[in-house]
Parts: structure tokens; sequence; C-alpha cells
């Protein structure tokens, strides 16, 4: 599969008292097409400060950062939202939906951004809120009226409106029960087999497992990674096992 | 576009409350600066509309029948200017007064006419609710400028009594009508009245006739110029000084007096607008910095989806011109029910009487305005979006992993944990609690500035004093000539219940006063002089300083700004043909006298008047002396050497009726 984003020594520091914190060091990586990548480690090992690097939420303090053939790591505020906007979804942990809007217009408030509104576009929101099992009832809710599984299931359908090229993940079930983490990873696998490109941040094993790849992080740098063929292929007993060897081996 | 007004909408939902709150301030400041820019069109324009409607002619010169003479008409004519002349006789009086509903008497300078006669000076109908009947059946018919039911002490109405006092003799009339009188209008400047023939020839037997001398002029051309090349023809012609002999009545004056009030008016409007609009202009940018603030993950949500800073920031400018735009749509209505409002102010206030002139123009610019004044106050402000990129704004603003001092920590609180957790948070939000700070601040400003002028205006005398410039003392007693003033006044402040006194140059003896002249004897100042200003209360400078030494002098605002004199100019003063240099050293809001008073102390005056000598005794009086009491003790034992003596209601009453009668030359 061919590569839809690569990084060549990107590197990351932040400012703590006038000391540099280096997190990401030197590090090279590729993303491929139609893969679910994992990107895992230990608390603190800069896994969410690479996937904002990777997306152009963050500029890398050196380094570089191509998607596709165009280096995003030179780019303005300005021109990174332009190329977020084109290319990217998000799905945060914390889900983030606008407060002071409904369902509906959360998910238009992605979409208009780069679409005119149409009907076209509205049939597609309808469709894919149902998709993910948002009823017609609930899409003039409020935020603050919704469980935390739909507000990420909502958060799911304003990440993908646009059909991105490339779909971010940070940690999308860590403030979610079971259940509802079921739910969602579920979409997350259907979006995949679909042939969207996902890059997903977890420290849980059981989101792990619904990915391909899996890259593990220690101290900002790749020490390992560990491929999986897509989930529902194989029996989940064996994957597991197999995760779970790769994981004691990086020191989880 | 969608995306940004759809941003702005949610913005708008979500503070209700705030966004009704801006827009009333918005609507305030636009009904209120809207109208006082429209209505300052309609008020100044009030006059020259009601000349060009009512007025045979535009400018009148009252000359003394034993000084006229018809060669003056010859004189006036040979200006090559003047367009028109006309003249008639008149009955005037300065030393005429009315009763008013509690008996009391009220000086009022009047000028009689009779129906015919008054076509030559104005073609305004008469407004009377009698019918024909009613009102051939009056003894002693009179009709009366509007003020009379709209600003004279007594409000009148048709069939109410209108007794005037000349001397000793009392002329009954009753009010059959009312009428627009162009140039003796309202009870500053005297009423002119119509009266039956019969009554007219009664009149005539007392009161001074005079020679209404009436004439026109190209609108380019300036009429006071005639009229003061007219009087110095006249000087040559008679050999003699012209003095009180002739009073002008001129339009370009007229227009300036009747308007001068209403630039009070709107001046204090504009004002409060002024301060609205700071206000809200604070609430904006104090309002953006909050939102950003508190929306700031919510900033961070839209800036991952794809929205750039300048679009965000552009939603929130829209936002805010979205609700300027419902102020000021609302407000122009609010403007246009003040308009009519002001209009009344206006006519009461110059006692002419014309059509509503509403011109769209100042209400659109206004609009305008502050539809662009919002837009760049919200915009500069929304783009402090551009300082949080999305990590940062994730992280609630904070770019680097440096947290600053932690104020005020925790573990050393002794005593209450609630107010070591407001210090802490009071400094913490530093910048926020400034603005607040400011915001309440500015409000509070606003809030005592209204109330100062309520309570300036809520008073009659305040705001009288205020605009006359003059001192308002409990008693003014005018002292015989033989009489020493300053041991009087003296001998006066030692008697119980007197705070204390003070000597002057104000005589209630009209025939006592005297006029200084400046631009050789084209200016005409009337001398208010104290031995020392700063023991006055009511004068004040509102540039330099009151005078002090005797070659300084302080002029009104007004004559200030029509002879274009400022702090430190020289001015030079002619009386009887002595010419002295004295320099300016104050200016004074003053109106009365059409701004002619001249500030002067004692020893200044006594270097071009050396006769001077201070006439009247100002008294003010202790809270707890009974007036009426303190004037008949003081009558009783100082009778003998008074000429005149007035107490403070009458004083104010004066003052509303006719100016203290300062107004020699209108």
């Amino acid at each position: 599969m061919s590569r839809i984003l690569h990084t060549d020594k990107l590197c990351k520091s932040f400012s703590n008292g006038g000391l540099q914190q280096h997190i990401i060091k030197n590090l090279d990586l590729e993303i491929r097409e139609k893969d679910f990548t994992v990107i895992m480690g230990a608390s603190g090992s800069g896994k969410s400060t690479l996937l904002y690097a990777l997306s152009g939420m963050d500029t890398p303090t050196l380094g570089r950062v191509f998607f596709g053939d165009k280096d995003i790591s030179k780019y303005t505020n300005d021109q990174l939202a332009v190329f977020r906007r084109e290319n990217c979804g998000f799905v945060f942990q914390s889900i983030y939906l606008l407060e002071n809007m409904t369902v509906f217009d959360n998910i238009m408030t992605g979409a208009l951004v780069i679409q005119k509104n149409s009907p076209e576009l509205v049939k597609k929101t309808e469709e894919l809120l149902k998709k993910v099992g948002i009823g017609e009832k609930l899409w003039d809710k409020y935020p603050n009226q919704l469980s935390g599984g739909e507000c990420q299931r909502v958060g799911i359908v304003r990440a993908v409106i646009n059909d991105p090229k490339l779909l971010f993940a940070d940690e999308p079930t860590g403030s979610l029960n079971s259940a509802s983490s079921r739910d969602v990873l579920d979409i997350f696998t259907e979006l995949n087999s679909k042939g969207q490109s996902i890059v997903m941040v977890t420290h849980d094993m059981k989101t792990a497992l619904r990915g391909n790849r899996v890259i593990y992080l220690r101290d900002g740098a790749v020490i390992g990674e560990h491929e999986m063929p897509s989930f529902g292929t194989n029996d989940i007993k064996g994957r597991q096992e197999g995760l779970q060897r790769f994981l004691d081996d990086m020191g989880w | 576009m969608e995306k940004i007004l759809r941003l702005s909408f949610a913005n708008i939902k979500k503070h209700k409350k705030q966004t009704i709150l801006l827009t009333l301030l918005i609507v305030f400041c636009m009904a209120v600066t809207s109208a006082a820019a429209a209505g300052s069109i309609d008020m100044t324009g009030l006059f020259p509309r009601v000349a060009d409607e009512y007025a045979v002619h535009k400018n009148a010169l009252y000359i003394k029948e034993d000084y006229y003479n018809d060669s003056f008409i010859r004189l006036l004519r040979e200006d090559e200017r003047v367009t028109d002349i006309d003249h008639v006789r008149v009955l005037f009086s300065t030393a005429t007064k009315y009763l008013d509903k509690e008996g009391e008497e009220q000086a009022l300078y009047m000028s009689f006419v009779t129906k015919e006669l008054e076509k030559n000076i104005e073609r305004s109908p008469i407004e009377t609710t009698l019918t024909d009947e009613e009102i051939a059946a009056l003894e002693h018919p009179i009709y009366l400028p509007y003020a009379g039911q709209e600003s004279l002490a007594s409000k009148l109405s048709e069939g109410d009594t209108f007794n005037i006092i000349y001397g000793t003799k009392l002329f009954s009339f009753t009010v059959a009508g009312f009428y627009e009188s162009i140039f003796m209008p309202t009870t500053g400047m005297g009423f002119q009245m119509i009266v039956s023939d019969s009554d007219y020839v009664s009149l005539m037997t007392i009161i001074g006739k005079y020679e209404m001398v009436l004439f026109d002029c190209n609108p380019l051309d300036d009429c006071v110029d005639i009229y003061l090349k007219f009087y110095d023809r006249v000087e040559e012609q008679t050999g003699k000084d012209i003095g009180y002999n002739i009073l002008s009545l001129l339009y370009k004056n007229l227009e300036q007096k009747s308007a001068v009030f209403s630039e009070i008016v709107i001046g204090i409007m504009l004002f409060m607008a002024v301060v609205i609009f700071i206000a809200a202009a604070i609430m904006i940018r104090f309002r953006i910095a909050g939102d950003i603030q508190d929306q700031i993950q919510s900033i961070g949500v839209l800036e991952a989806l794809g929205y750039t800073s300048k679009e965000i920031a552009l939603s929130y400018t829209a936002e805010y011109l979205m609700t300027a735009l419902a102020g000021v749509i609302i407000g122009a209505g609010g403007a246009f029910a003040l308009l009519p409002v002001l209009h009344r102010v206006a006519e009461t206030l110059s006692g002419h009487h014309g059509s509503l002139h509403i011109s769209p123009l100042p209400i659109l610019l206004t609009a305008l305005i502050i539809l662009i004044f919002v837009g760049v106050i919200a915009h500069t402000r929304a783009l402090a979006v551009k300082k949080y990129p999305p990590v940062r704004a994730f992280r609630k603003g904070i770019a680097v992993h440096h947290f600053g001092k932690n104020r005020f920590p925790l573990r050393n609180t002794k005593n209450s944990v609630h107010l070591r957790l407001a210090l802490k948070g009071f400094f913490d939000n530093m910048k926020q609690n400034i603005s607040l700070t400011v915001c309440i601040a500015v409000s509070a400003l606003a809030a005592v500035a209204g109330i100062l002028i309520a309570d300036l205006f809520a008073s009659d005398l305040k705001a009288a004093a205020w605009l006359t410039g003059e001192e308002m003392p409990d008693q003014i007693v005018t002292v015989m000539h033989s009489v020493n003033t300053e041991e009087l006044a003296e001998r006066i402040s030692e008697m119980q219940g007197v705070k204390r006194v003070q000597t002057g140059s104000f005589s209630l003896d009209l025939s006592e006063w005297r006029s200084l002249y400046a631009f050789d004897r084209e200016s005409c100042l009337v001398p208010v002089s104290y031995p020392d200003f700063s023991q006055c209360e009511n004068i004040q400078a509102t540039a330099g300083r009151l005078p002090e030494h005797d070659n300084e002098i302080a002029v009104s605002k007004l004559f200030a700004t029509q002879h274009s004199l400022k702090v430190g100019d020289n001015l030079t003063l002619e009386c009887n043909r002595v010419k002295k240099n004295y320099i300016i050293c104050g200016l004074i809001p003053s109106m009365s006298n059409d701004g002619t008073t001249l500030y002067i102390t004692e020893q200044a005056l006594k270097r071009i008047m050396p006769t001077y000598r201070p006439s009247a005794i100002e008294i003010y009086l202790e809270d707890k002396t009974d007036r009426a009491e303190f004037q008949t003790l003081l009558m009783q034992i100082e009778r003998r050497k008074f000429r005149r003596s007035n107490d403070a209601d009458r004083i104010a009453h004066d003052l509303r009726s006719c100016g203290k009668g300062h107004n020699s030359h209108f």
C-alpha cells in the first residue's frame, strides 16, 4: 500500500521553566493508506504529541512532516487549518462537541467548512448519524443532553463528514464505559473496512486490537512495530496473544 | 459566509441575556446620538424656517420716538445691501410687569401693536380656541406669543386674565389667543402683544412710543454690519451718543439666540451618548476577551476542523455586528420618537413654532458610524484568536509548561480559605478583573454624570445660575447714592442670620447701567464687578481663571467665540472716550446679555470708569434664616439707605421671566 504520510527526523520540544523538554526525537515514521495504525506507549511517551504533529495540529520543532508530497511542517497556522479541513478528520478523547450547537449543527459546522449547504449534504449527515446509531430524536438535542457514548459517535460523524483522507483519533474511548467503547470501536472498524485510513492513539490493549498495525513509542522514539491482519479476519484470541507478546517485549 | 454566520448565531443564542443588554446599550446610544444629530439640524433650522414663513421683514430696530428722524430711513436705504425697508409705530417698555397667578409682580419687556400694525411685522395666523363671537365680546382682548402658554411663569390659556403693571397703573386684559412673534417671542426677550385699537390708544398715553424700523438684506450680506454702519451714520448725523435710544433685533443675532439653548440640550445628549458608547465599546472588548477565554477549547476544535483564525475572528465580528444592527434599527425608531420631543423643547425654549424637519442623513450616518465602530472594536479584539493555535487552545491558552508564580498558595492558609481562594482567583485573572473594574468605573462615572446633570437641571435656579453666569444671592439691595456701600455691607454682614455679603455692580435700577465698548465701539459689554471674585459661588471660569488684578477681565465663552478670543489675549475697552487695555484671564459660560457680560474687578473697572462705585449689596443668608422675616427686619433697620431691594424668589422669577432685565440689546 502506498504511504499517505511520512516524517523525516521529526522532533518536538517544549519549554519548561527555561529548560527544553524533548518529547519526540528524530522520529521517522510512515503511515500507509487504508491502514488502521495504532500508536501505543506508556504515559508521557509522546503519543498525543506525535499525533498532533502528524495531523498538522502542531508544528514540529525540527524535522519534516510530509502529507503525500507536501511538506506541511513549514505551513502557517492558517495554511495548516486549510490543510486539515481538506485532508483530516479528528476524534478527541474529550469529544469536544460545541456546547452551544445541536447535534445536527455540530456536524454541519464541520461539514460547511469545506462544503456548501445542500440537500445532499443534509441527507449524507442524516445517513451517517443513523449509521452510528444516533436516531432522529437526538438530532436537535444539545451535547449536554447526550450520553458520553452518544457524544463520541456524533464526534466520529463530524470527523468523517468531509471524507477525510486520514482520520486521527486521540484515545477516543478514554472517557467511555466498556459498552460505549465497544460501539465506538465497531464504528472505527467498519470505517476502516470501507477503506478509511485511521491513526489512533491509545494505551488500551482492547482498543489496539482493532488496528492492523501497532507502533510502540518510548521516550519519543519508535521502538517497535507489530503487524496484524484486519480486525475480524482471524480469531480474537490469537490476535490478542500476538499483541500481548509484542507489548511484553516492548516492556508494556 | 454561511459557516461564519452559523457560528455567530450559535454564540448569540448562547449569550442571550448579554446580547440583549448590549443591544439595549446600542439602542440607547443610537437613539440619543441620531436624535441629537438630526435634532440639531431641526432645532437650529427652526428659527430660519419660521422667519421665512412668517416674517414680513427679518431685521428690526426699535428707535425711541423722540430720537427718531425720518432721515434714518434714508440713511439705512443708502446702504446698497438693504433690499427693503418699512417702519411702524409700536409701544415698548422695559419697565413693564405682569401679575402671575400668585399675584406676584414679574418683570417682562413688552411691546404693543394692533392687528393692523402687526401685519407689517409678521404674517403669522392667530391660534385660538375662542369663537369670533367670544372674542368680540371681550372688552380688552390680548394676543400673546406662544411662550405665554408654554414658558411664562404662570402658563396662560384663552380666557385667562393677564394683568399688566406699568408704574402704579394696572391694565387688565383677557387672553384671546396666541401667535408667532418673530422678534419678541420669549420671556427673556420680551413679548410683543397684539391689543385692540382702543387699548392701543390708551396704552399710548403712558407707554413709550418707538419707531420700529424693519429692513431686509440679501442672505449673504451681514445684517449686523449693516446695522453698525447705520449706527455710526446716525451718531455722525445727530452728533450724540445713541446709548439706549436704538435697540436692535437682527436676524443673525436672533438666529444665534434661538439656537443657544437647543445647542446646550444637544450637547448634553451627545455627551451622554458618548459616555454610553464608551461603556458599550468597553463591554464589547471585555465580552469578546471573556468569550475567547471561555470558549478557548471550542476555538481549538474549530481550528482542528479546519476553520482559520480569521474565519473564527470574523464569526465574533459578525456576532457583534448583528447585535449592533439590531440595536441601530430599533434605536433609529427611538430617534424618530425622540425627535418630536426635541422639536417641542426647541419650540418652548425659542418661543417659535415651526414644522418638524427630519433629515434622514444624520440618522443614517450615525447608524453607519456605530456599525463601523462596533465592527472595528470587535474585529481587533477577536483577532486575539490568532494567539491560540489548536494545541494551545486545548491546553486552555497555556503556551509553555511554565505556569508562573503560584500566588497565595493554599498551604499557607491561616484563616479563611474562601478569602484566600478569592484573592488567588483575583490575581490569576488580573487582566479580566482590570477590564471589569474599568467597566464598573465607566458605568459609575456615567451614572454620576447623569445624576449631576439631572440635579443641575432639576432646579430652575441652579440651571439658570449656571447658564447666566451670575450670582444668586438671597437678597440684593441697591443703595442710595449718598450711602457708603462698603460700610453698609459691613453692618449688614453683622446682622443675625447673614452668612456673608458682597458689594457688586449689579443695580436693580436700569438707569444706572453703563456699557463698556470694545473693537472700536462695535461691541457693547455689560460689566459685572466684584471686589473679589473668589467669593463668588456661581461664576466659574471654564478656561483660565476669574480676574484678580486691575488689568484683567473675563469674558463669556460666547463672546470669545464670536470674536476669536482666547485666554491671554488683549482687549481694549472704551468708556466715555477713555480707552484702556486689559488681558483676558478667563472665559465664563455666561448666556446673559447675549454673552456680552464682562467680568471685571472693582479696581480694574475704576481704571476706565473712575467714578464707579458699587451700588449693590448681595446678601447670602444662612439656611435656617427666614427670608421674609429678614427682609422685613432689614427694611426696618436700613430702609432709608435703599433705593430698591429684591429677594431670592423674585430673583428666580426675574431670571425665568426676563433674564434679570439685562437684555438691553436683546
